[in-house]
């Protein structure tokens, strides 16, 4: 038979593992590369096949650990994993996955800078930004 | 005194003398301006159980392992970058990568120095945190796997590093298909004379000086079709090498490769297939070498044919990521007078298994097998780990 100050124990340990639980589980980090709100639309769209199309070789916690300092070396990069063998990105296809990973990293700013930089070969002629909602 | 070299030889050093002249010109236009430099690493710590087993430890390495890669690229500019990657794994320190790439355009790019020649698909996923489960598919299995002594591993051990010219390229038509292709020289495995089989330690061993051990470039190739539906993609290649690998260039051996990836939306459905036909040294004396007698003939034959396949479906659901795979081996012909393999000899696993993604870019990979052995007893094993890309 369980006495009160035993159920009363057996509550606290319970408590106090939920807690740790979650304070060793925090928040769940993002499974997507969903930009942050007010994002253009293209770029939600952009974002959705990026996720699509880079994890046929590699996990997203790639991409959001990328070390990547400057808007233009997204493209040189994507442009790298665009000749990857059976990579499935076309030049069009690179172009829009800069879109997205730009502005995931740089915002807007960024996305004006990309378009102000000469573009890596494939990935010339870059089509002008969107219409900002 | 003249010097006598094999048409092989001759033919790769046109090749590489060309190649560095098309290089020379294409590389030129890059400047300064364009550089950039870009560091990526992984680490993945595993621990595998062999709970079927009191002592696994004379069949696999079982245990804790820890597998470390870091890279580092540097792009001059459009035509030229290098890449330079070591790995840390159960075979200690190792380069995995140093290459440059000069590329005239997609079409057309020269890997010249140390690198992967292309080979099949998951070569391209090898790192472990590129990949769900913690071990790698049969075929390409270097070191995990049970028994790994008497099976002398996977048919194509991955990552192979290699030293070599690559010529490779990519071609899109209509942004819909895509067309890969891949023609290399490299050093190719070794061996010492009179060999049985791939001496996959003189790979890396400097005791063997990271050189061609036989003088003579192995040579391969890859070729990939690939359709691209937005959301569904599917993909169909082949690859082949060919060579010798004994110090005294006498042992052939022809590895083929074919493969059939399916794509819908985030989920994916792989399906490789190897198959290696490897020449062995008779000896003065086969009947005292091989376990197996001469044939009909009254010849011994001197070829072994080893085959290995693997299929696997992959599906994210939110954090997780769940993997299921079918994968085996099989070897026919005749072997070593002590092994324990029979001339005609099989392996079926079956895997399940997942990752959940922790916190940040770690993972927790989970899995387990189930392993069908035709010459030893049936084993379990049981994979736990973190990976995770930095």
């Amino acid at each position: 038979m369980t006495t009160p100050r035993r159920a009363r124990g057996s509550r606290l340990a319970l408590a106090t593992l939920g807690h740790l639980a979650a304070c060793a589980l925090p928040p769940a980090p993002p499974t997507t590369l969903q930009p942050v709100e007010r994002a253009p639309a293209d770029v939600r769209r952009a974002c959705a096949m990026t996720e699509r199309k880079c994890t046929r070789c590699h996990t997203l916690d790639r991409i959001q650990v990328a070390q990547i300092s400057q808007p233009r070396q997204w493209a040189t990069t994507i442009d790298q994993m665009r000749r990857m063998p059976a990579s499935g990105i076309s030049a069009a296809d690179g172009r829009t996955i800069a879109r997205c990973l730009v502005f995931r990293g740089f915002g807007l700013p960024g996305l004006r800078e990309l378009e102000r930089a000469p573009p890596p070969e494939g990935l010339d002629d870059l089509p002008p930004l969107a219409a900002q909602p | 005194m003249t010097s006598r070299r094999s048409p092989r030889s001759r033919s790769a050093s046109l090749v590489i003398a060309a190649s560095l002249l098309a290089l020379g010109a294409a590389a030129h236009a890059d400047t300064s301006a364009d550089r950039q430099r870009n560091f990526a690493g992984s680490v993945q710590l595993d621990y595998m159980s062999v709970p079927s087993q009191a002592r696994a430890r004379d069949e696999a390495l079982d245990g804790a392992t820890v597998e470390l890669s870091l890279k580092l690229a540097m792009d001059f500019g459009e035509h030229t970058s290098s890449n330079v990657k070591v790995c840390v794994a159960c075979h200690g320190l190792e380069v995995g990568m140093a290459f440059f790439d000069l590329r005239v355009n997609d079409e057309l790019n020269f890997r010249v120095g140390r690198f992967t020649p292309a080979f099949g698909e998951f070569p391209l996923r090898h790192d472990p945190a590129n990949h769900r489960t913690s071990d790698k598919p049969l075929p390409y299995d270097m070191g995990r796997m049970l028994h790994l002594q008497d099976w002398n591993l996977g048919v194509l051990p991955a990552p192979w590093v290699d030293n070599g010219l690559e010529i490779n390229g990519t071609h899109f038509f209509d942004e819909i298909v895509q067309v890969d292709y891949a023609a290399y020289a490299v050093g190719g495995p070794r061996a010492p004379s009179d060999s049985l089989d791939f001496d996959f330690k003189q790979s890396r061993s400097a005791e063997n000086y990271y050189i061609d051990n036989n003088s003579h470039p192995v040579l391969g190739g890859h070729l990939a079709w690939s359709i691209n539906a937005d959301p569904v993609s599917f993909q169909l290649g082949a690859s082949g090498m060919t060579g010798t690998y004994d110090n005294d260039n006498k042992l052939r051996f022809s590895v083929l490769g074919a493969q059939a990836i399916l794509h819908i939306d985030k989920a994916v459905v792989r399906a490789e297939y190897l198959v290696r036909r490897t020449e062995m040294a008779l000896g003065d004396d086969p009947a005292a070498r091989f376990r197996y007698g001469p044939g009909a003939d009254g010849k011994f034959d001197p070829y072994f044919l080893k085959e290995g396949f693997y299929t696997e479906a992959e599906v994210p659901i939110g954090k997780f990521d769940l993997v299921a795979r079918w994968d085996g081996l099989r070897r026919r012909g005749n072997v070593a007078k002590m092994s324990e393999l029979r001339s005609d000899t099989g392996l079926l696993r079956y895997t399940l298994g997942g990752t959940f993604l922790l916190r940040e870019s770690l993972r927790l990979k989970v899995s387990g097998e189930f392993y069908d052995f035709s010459d030893f007893g049936d084993d379990k094993v049981i994979h736990v780990g973190i990976a995770g890309p930095f």
